[in-house]
């Protein structure tokens, strides 16, 4: 197993998942057979290959600043699961 | 009413520009056959009756008024996937996370395809969060082929291939990150275009992997994909990854001429052990090709042979990201078992998304933490590196590139979605184009002995559109759109 236990939970929490029981074994046992899979690349060498961010050369892309796009505020909040007031509702973090 | 949903996009428009037709009349008719289909297919997740019932009317009366006389697609009925923003219409994702949001604002290509007069007539169903082939790990079910019902439409843009093959739609919208528009067209027996990276903004799509997302047209025949490219395609302000270019005038390449073309086949995908019915019409297609004058060629391009497995490490790593986004705070499902900040975010997300959009995204912040980034995300990096280099060496030689584009048809919706080696070498096909940036198109090229539609794809050089959409409509010239039998 390359992932460990406390390593799965460590990413679970790093990405802010709840995950149940079930999940968790199917989870874990998936990423390590995907990582066997995924590890086939190295077969390949690439030392002398420069990686590659993006499909076109990059340029500066510049455009007068001006606003559109006028959405009200409450077209952008009525989205929100719960908001007052003019701010999103949290619970407490502030003891 | 029904022949009227059989027509060709452009057809259609014809006839409405002629006067044989009215918008109105034509937005009706597509209602109804959505309603009468839709139990079997279940291709859209939101039908907008209301909204394209208005829309009908306001167009007609511009094109009295003498608008929309340069646009092809006035009064067509044209589905969205549900990943692109529609202002004041649900956009799921196909997502419990996303099942009630309503976007405040338009993708650049809604507001483009409204601007040319189509009828926004839904919201088709994907995979959730466009992660998949099937549409099986959509939160409102899957779609059915209609070719069959039993089988899959494809995926991720599997509602948007159903629709159009059952007549539920002219055309659609479907996005593609690593063969999610090719595979459900070929699945259905249609044309999927997927552009170069940067012709089409991406501005109110809902991302899957920013560097690798493409939106693009499905329809019945290339023409029909064609006014819809010409009308999404442009610079976009709201995008800095589109690429300024001089002129998008992609109709003024159907043109039913190969002679000369220089076509390469990558040796890779005849040695694979395809499918006997796809080896078939494969070697059909490319004696067509011959026999049209075109030069065929066999090359090896074995850097492809990487590529499923650098667009798992980037497509993960992008989406994990992307996803990140989703706080159950400023919009998304929100859990009601929360005592704490912390067990508010985890929940909301745990409840909110499927099994495979966790799959991703711990697999792509595994892929992203420290200590691996070297070993898994800069070595994806560098091997995109190479597949982009080994495809520009081979569009030296050549103007397009031809493939099956998928080693099977479509699966039987109740076959186990695991996988297999056979569907690893397929998403090798297509992931490989969007590693590279590539336009490619899917046409169909025959069926299987089960009755189900096989693919062509045809990849051309960055912004090489007009190489394609060439052969593509010269191969169509030979083998006319054929339609399942739907009801």
């Amino acid at each position: 197993m390359k992932i460990t236990k406390e390593r799965f939970n460590n990413i679970a929490d790093m990405v802010k998942l709840s995950l149940i029981k079930e999940e968790e074994t199917k989870l874990n046992k998936d990423l390590n057979q995907l990582l066997d899979f995924i590890e086939t690349m190295n077969e390949i060498d690439t030392d002398d290959v420069v990686p590659m961010d993006y499909v076109h050369s990059l340029r500066n892309v510049y455009r007068e600043d001006i606003a559109t796009d006028l959405s009200t505020k409450e077209e952008e909040h009525a989205n929100a699961p719960d908001f007052m007031d003019g701010y999103y509702v949290v619970p407490r973090i502030l003891e | 009413m029904k022949e009227v949903t059989r027509m060709s996009a452009l057809t259609l428009a014809r006839k409405i520009k002629n006067r044989e037709l009215s918008v109105e009349e034509v937005t009706e008719a597509q209602l109804q056959v959505i309603k009468e289909r839709e139990p079997i297919y279940n291709s859209y997740i939101t039908i907008t009756e209301n909204e394209a019932k208005e829309q009908a009317k306001a167009v007609q009366r511009q094109i009295d008024d003498g608008e929309f006389k340069n646009s092809p697609l006035a009064g067509v009925p044209v589905a969205i996937k549900d990943n692109i923003c529609t202002k004041g219409v649900k956009t799921t994702c196909a997502s419990k996370m996303l099942a009630d949001f309503i976007p405040s604002y338009n993708a650049t290509v809604t507001e483009r395809l409204r601007d040319a007069g189509a009828i926004l007539i839904g919201k088709v169903n994907l995979d959730e969060f466009a992660m998949g082939g099937t549409t099986k790990t959509s939160y409102f079910g899957p779609s059915k082929n209609p070719w069959n019902p039993d089988y899959t439409p494809g995926g991720s843009s599997g509602g948007s291939s159903a629709a159009v093959a059952a007549e539920e739609a002219f055309v659609s919208l479907g996005s593609d990150t690593g063969g999610s528009i090719r595979q459900p067209a070929a699945y259905c027996g249609l044309v999927g275009f997927k552009p170069t990276y940067g012709t089409v903004s991406r501005y109110g799509l809902i991302p899957l992997a920013s560097s690798l997302d493409q939106i693009g047209p499905l329809g019945r025949n290339i023409s029909d994909c064609v006014s819809v490219l010409e009308a999404i395609s442009g610079y976009d302000p709201k995008d800095s990854t589109v690429v300024k270019q001089e002129k998008y005038a992609y109709s003024q390449a159907l043109v039913d001429d190969v002679s000369n073309m220089r076509i390469g086949i990558p040796k890779l995908y005849l040695d694979e052990d395809l499918n006997e019915d796809i080896r078939s019409c494969f070697m059909g297609a490319l004696k067509t090709f011959e026999d049209m004058g075109a030069k065929l060629e066999i090359f090896d391009i074995n850097e492809i042979m990487y590529s499923l497995q650098a667009y798992y490490v980037i497509s993960c790593a992008e989406a994990s990201s992307n996803l990140s986004r989703y706080d159950g705070v400023r919009y998304g499902h929100r859990t009601a078992d929360y005592d704490s900040l912390d067990e508010l975010y985890k929940n909301s997300r745990g409840e909110g998304f499927g099994y495979e959009v966790k799959r991703r995204i711990m697999l792509g912040a595994y892929m992203i933490s420290s200590g691996n980034y070297e070993t898994y995300y800069n070595k994806a990096r560098r091997i995109r590196s190479a597949i982009s280099r080994a495809y520009e060496k081979a569009f030296d030689k050549y103007d397009v590139l031809l493939s099956p584009e998928s080693l099977n048809t479509a699966p039987l919706l109740s076959s186990d979605s695991s996988q297999t080696h056979k569907k690893h070498k397929s998403e090798m096909l297509n992931c490989s184009v969007n590693l590279a940036g590539l336009p490619a198109v899917s046409i169909p090229c025959g069926k299987d002995r089960k009755g189900l539609p096989i693919g062509l794809q045809l990849i051309g050089n960055k912004f090489g559109e007009k190489n394609i959409i060439q052969a593509a409509y010269s191969f169509e010239q030979t083998k006319p759109y054929e339609r399942p039998k739907v009801r």
